[in-house]
């Protein structure tokens, strides 16, 4: 596939943007905002904790967008972009379960508990592993795309469900940071304005992190595409 | 609670190890796949010039099917049915 050039280019923009965005966010997490009164310096875990769900979530949702685009118009690119979607939100979510696990030691005094948020997340990432499973056990490109699109599709209940559930379940623990809540468990983060601005920035960085990779992982995936044709047709010749 | 920063230190630890995974993963990937599309353009650059090599062994069969050397070009020698069968031959 040949690209144009102009797009090449803000790709390339977005990248270095990214990168100067993420070192910015980490100066904002270590040296703007100061340690939470409670807390300690294990509150500053929240930002990434925060940022990367936001990526997670991003990821996820344009998995959900590319699977109801592709049984719509049956065009490969939004499985493409359904695919890279679950990919990088795989990833982004192992960084907020991993955070979560680093800040909730010392909170908490466990590396990790049953509660209903922890089980939801674990379920929201096993589902989405497990797309990348299906599509590696079917053979056929149309039916892979076809049964992964409604995959991606239904997937998404657990992003929501994830989200949810510490608004509707009063025995969780994990805090809520943002809106209302059953309960107001210990914990809870009081936000001052440095905390807001540093959160907000993090979550832009984050953002802007999770497209250019989705960006560079679509690239990659319409390479290998190209090439997997080149292939076939070479054997076809000989 | 304390201070806490190991913890910190852990979780923004784990969170580079992760993130620098995941770029990482996708710039070795895109290494491999310009290197097969390299091999790949080599290789078809290869039978084209095969190809091209054939076509012109086929043309001198035609034009001196006497001189021809069988196996050579890809087609037959001029012994074969093909060539004694051509309309411009004696």
């Amino acid at each position: 596939m040949v690209y144009s050039e102009q797009r090449t280019r803000i790709l390339r923009a977005l990248t270095f943007a990214a990168a100067i965005l993420f070192v910015v966010a980490l100066l904002m997490d270590f040296f703007y905002v100061g340690p939470e009164a409670k807390q300690g310096e294990a509150q500053r875990i929240f930002y990434v904790h925060l940022g990367s769900f936001l990526g997670a979530f991003i990821g996820f949702g344009a998995a959900m967008l590319g699977g109801g685009l592709y049984l719509r118009t049956r065009n490969p690119k939004w499985d493409t972009l359904s695919l890279t979607g679950v990919e990088t939100g795989l990833g982004f979510s192992a960084i907020t379960i991993v955070t979560g696990m680093a800040w909730a030691r010392p909170i908490w005094n466990t590396w990790w508990t049953w509660d209903p948020r922890l089980t939801s997340v674990t379920i929201m990432w096993l589902a989405y592993a497990a797309y990348l499973m299906l599509r590696a056990g079917i053979e056929d490109p149309e039916r892979k795309r076809r049964f992964s699109a409604v995959y991606a599709i239904v997937a998404v209940a657990s992003v929501f469900f994830t989200i949810i559930i510490i608004r509707i379940r009063p025995d969780t623990i994990h805090p809520v940071a943002v809106g209302p809540s059953e309960s107001d468990p210990e914990g809870t983060f009081d936000m001052s304005p440095k905390i807001v601005e540093t959160l907000l920035f993090n979550l832009f960085t984050f953002g802007v992190i999770t497209v250019t990779l989705m960006w560079h992982r679509i690239r990659l995936e319409n390479l290998q595409d190209t090439i997997a044709r080149r292939k076939m047709r070479l054997l076809a010749e000989m | 609670m304390g201070n806490n920063a190991e913890y910190m230190i852990l979780g923004y630890a784990a969170m580079a190890i992760i993130l620098f995974g995941m770029v990482a993963w996708l710039y070795w990937r895109y290494v491999m796949a310009r290197r097969e599309e390299q091999l790949l353009t080599e290789f078809e650059a290869e039978q084209q010039a095969d190809s091209v090599k054939a076509a012109v062994g086929a043309m001198e069969e035609d034009v001196l099917p006497q001189r021809a050397t069988p196996g050579q070009s890809g087609m037959s020698g001029p012994s074969s049915e093909r060539v004694r069968t051509l309309p411009d031959q004696p």
